[in-house]
């Protein structure tokens, strides 16, 4: 990253800030106007901001979704071209630090850089907090790639400006529950011990697995939720082997786990083959985890088409772009939400944040001809001629609904077979 | 928080005696009445585990604490980078570790060198010009919350914000009678942590140097009179208090198995509470008060969810400071 290049970015977030300056002086007036029916006229200067967790907590999915996001920002500039559609887009990047104090700072400081379109956040504390204090109030879209927590949904009745590309919670917890039988030999009389980090994600995926486990006429300990910073974890894990549960449900980030897990195995009782885990993982046992903890835990997170000539297409597109060479989890969710942006701007004929929330759905919603990335030019083509598509993403099809959430996606269930995250098969779930 | 009252004792005699006398005895019933709600909430191996695991937790916290009272009672200074410098001395043990090869045992005593040495150089730079300048104690709070800051971020700008490990290991564990267990690190942690805090009390009662340090942390103005050279005993403090801290990092780091540059912040508040608990100022008292803090914290998993055991440890502290606003060993044991 040269000096030149940051500076010329920094030019450009300054011409998309003035951009966007006459833009909202000019359209005073309200909405009716935005429509363009007449098809692609209009100048349309983009700027997304991406919200990276490049530290803290999840911090190994930042560099993957930066690089993620930069490609589908150059897939659009290219298709955009082909189009012959007058769209530039622009990204612009935040560290969020995996915190929502610092979420909400970070999407600040991409607002201020001209961004109306947000990707992120991560974690579902994050995105609420972002949702809450800078999407809501200030009408800027923000498609989350990463948070599942369940409470997300209700968030998109205020204002309309909050999206996923990712499955939410209760997907994934009825495919774990139903792991978790297979595994046991169904779910009758087993009591299994739950528990998770104090945090939007554990409270919603402990839950719901809670919820979904009963029904299938199991028992529960649980949810247990913990402080994430806690200064020790024996009582937790004390708590957890409590009972010589069946199975153990732990939904937690990896760097809580690193210590949880080594709590655990000092029980004495706890093998990680009885393990079961939820939400994107790393895709190799992090360093400082003890491996034990973690190495034969079965997990479901939200997942993406894993075959067929889209994959190989976006593989082959990640392995020749610039960036991190490891894929994690996320990265095709992220690349969709870019895209989404972008379609939505079109789809609007604005670059103005509500203009953008209200035009997202619509594109990757069934009706109209359905165009991957690879048709991204017709797709811009005929969304810019005012005619409706259905997008397809690479982490599925998307099909938002009046929720912003995913209606039907896939789930992953995955192992850690010698420290290494194993897609053992893919479920698909959802109506 | 609570003012020191050397002076109430002084001149009138009786009253603090039958004060204290009455505390000792509602405080003992007090224990009493929370040893049996313990163990008619948890039953008896599990209130032995949570001790067992109060009393790790609690050895931490007391040698974090010590420094940071003395440094208190000295200097009037209310140290809130001292949490950092636990986190220093674990990531010193960790570069002279892992980046230079020592066995654990010398890096460890490289890393507390190095946090007595950072404490005293804070000293030298900061706090004694400050001193000479007659800083208020709003300016020294602010440049104590901004060095925190600056140590802190500085160890992430050297060390990487991503969380690191000690070469220790953190997942064997020994089978104690009666069913209890602990983690072969956290039985060491807790033996050596509890060594150092006893030879901590030899050395503050029986030699000269302890002596001062004391004299001094309890009045200054009378140490000076009396004779104490207060500049050299100032060091004396600060490098005892980043040997403590040092150590407290390194200890805590193994014990938890995984830590980040904010590893000392999260218990920086758990020291402070120690520390007022005991009194402020008052060295044994932060000592007691740590181990308290510990096992109260520990003991609360038993009636309460696990999640809310620090703000359990802080309501003890607030209930302790109604009944004894002068903490453990604040007030009439000045003299």
């Amino acid at each position: 990253m040269s000096m030149g290049n940051r500076a010329g970015r920094t030019l450009a977030a300054a011409a998309a800030v003035a951009a966007l300056g006459t833009a909202a002086t000019g359209c005073g007036g309200d909405d009716g106007g935005s429509a363009g029916e007449g098809g692609g006229g209009a100048s349309l200067e983009l700027t997304v901001g991406v919200l990276l967790p490049m530290t803290g907590t999840s911090s190994a999915f930042g560099p993957p979704l930066e690089k993620a996001t930069k490609m589908a920002v150059k897939q659009i500039n290219d298709a955009a071209g082909k189009a012959g559609v007058d769209l530039r887009v622009e990204v612009v990047t935040a560290d969020n630090e995996s915190e929502p104090v610092a979420s909400v700072a970070a999407a600040r400081k991409l607002v201020t850089e001209g961004a109306s379109c947000i990707v992120g956040s991560s974690s579902s504390a994050t995105t609420i907090a972002v949702a809450q204090s800078v999407a809501i109030p200030q009408g800027i879209p923000m498609i989350t790639p990463m948070s599942t927590a369940a409470s997300i949904s209700d968030l998109h009745a205020n204002g309309g400006v909050t999206f996923r590309t990712i499955p939410a919670d209760p997907m994934q917890a009825e495919v774990l529950a139903d792991v978790i039988a297979e595994r046991l030999d169904g779910a009758e009389g087993k009591t299994i011990s739950i528990a998770g980090r104090d945090d939007a994600f554990g409270q919603g995926l402990t839950s719901e697995i809670k919820r979904n486990w009963e029904e299938l006429g199991g028992q529960a300990t649980g949810p247990l939720l913990y402080d994430p910073n806690a200064s020790s974890y024996n009582d937790v894990a004390g708590q957890i082997v409590d009972g010589d549960p069946a199975a153990y449900v732990i939904i937690d980030l990896p760097q809580t786990y690193a210590k949880v897990g080594a709590a655990l195995l000092r029980t004495g009782k706890f093998s990680a083959d009885d393990l079961f885990i939820a939400g994107g993982q790393p895709a190799t046992i992090p360093e400082d985890t003890p491996p034990e903890a973690l190495n034969g835990a079965v997990g479901a997170s939200p997942g993406f088409p894993t075959d067929g000539p889209l994959v190989e297409a976006f593989d082959a597109l990640w392995d020749r772009s610039p960036g991190v060479e490891q894929q994690q989890p996320y990265m095709q969710n992220g690349f969709d939400a870019a895209m989404l942006c972008a379609l939505g701007a079109v789809a609007a004929q604005s670059t103005d944040g509500r203009a953008i929330a209200e035009e997202l759905i619509a594109p990757s919603a069934p009706g109209g001809p359905e165009y991957s990335y690879q048709e991204l030019d017709q797709a811009i083509a005929d969304l810019g001629a005012g005619e409706d598509v259905d997008f397809q993403g690479v982490s599925g099809p998307l099909d938002l609904d009046d929720n912003g959430d995913i209606q039907a996606g896939y789930v992953n269930v995955y192992r850690y077979i010698d420290g290494k995250l194993t897609v053992e098969r893919q479920v698909q779930a959802g109506d | 928080m609570t003012g020191r009252q050397p002076a109430v004792s002084v001149g009138r005699p009786g009253l603090p005696a039958r004060r204290g006398a009455l505390a000792r005895h509602r405080g003992a019933a007090a224990a009493v009445a929370a040893a049996a709600a313990l163990l008619a909430a948890g039953g008896l191996v599990d209130v032995a585990q949570a001790t067992v695991n109060g009393l790790t937790a609690g050895a931490i916290f007391a040698l974090g604490a010590v420094g940071l009272s003395l440094v208190y009672g000295s200097l009037r200074l209310i140290n809130f980078a001292h949490g950092d410098f636990l986190t220093f001395g674990a990531y010193a043990a960790l570069l002279a570790n892992a980046g230079l090869g020592l066995p654990l045992v010398a890096a460890a005593l490289v890393a507390l060198a190095a946090t007595a040495l950072l404490g005293v150089g804070m000293e030298l730079a900061m706090w004694r010009p400050m001193r000479a300048r007659g800083a208020g104690a709003l300016q020294l709070i602010l440049m104590a919350i901004g060095l925190a800051f600056v140590v802190r971020y500085a160890i992430a700008f050297v060390a990487g914000p991503e969380p690191r490990r000690l070469g220790v290991d953190v997942t064997s564990s020994y089978d104690l009678p009666g069913g209890l267990r602990i983690g072969q690190t956290e039985l060491w942690v807790t033996v050596i942590a509890f060594a150092v805090l006893a030879a901590v009390v030899v050395l503050l009662r029986s030699s000269s140097l302890g002596k001062q340090m004391r004299a001094l942390s309890d009045d200054v103005d009378l140490a000076e009179t009396t004779g104490v050279d207060t500049g050299r005993v100032i060091i004396v403090i600060w490098a005892f208090a980043g040997v403590l801290a040092g150590l407290a990092g390194v200890l805590y780091a193994s014990a938890l198995g995984s830590f980040d540059p904010n590893v000392g912040f999260i218990i920086l508040l758990s020291l402070f509470a120690a520390v007022i608990l005991g009194g402020m100022g008052s060295a044994y008292g932060a000592l007691l008060g740590g181990v308290t803090i510990g096992l109260v914290q520990e003991w609360s998993t038993l009636f309460i969810d696990v999640r809310w055991k620090l703000v359990v440890g802080f309501a003890v502290l607030v209930a302790v400071l109604t009944l004894r606003p002068e903490g453990f060993f604040g007030g009439e044991r000045r003299l």
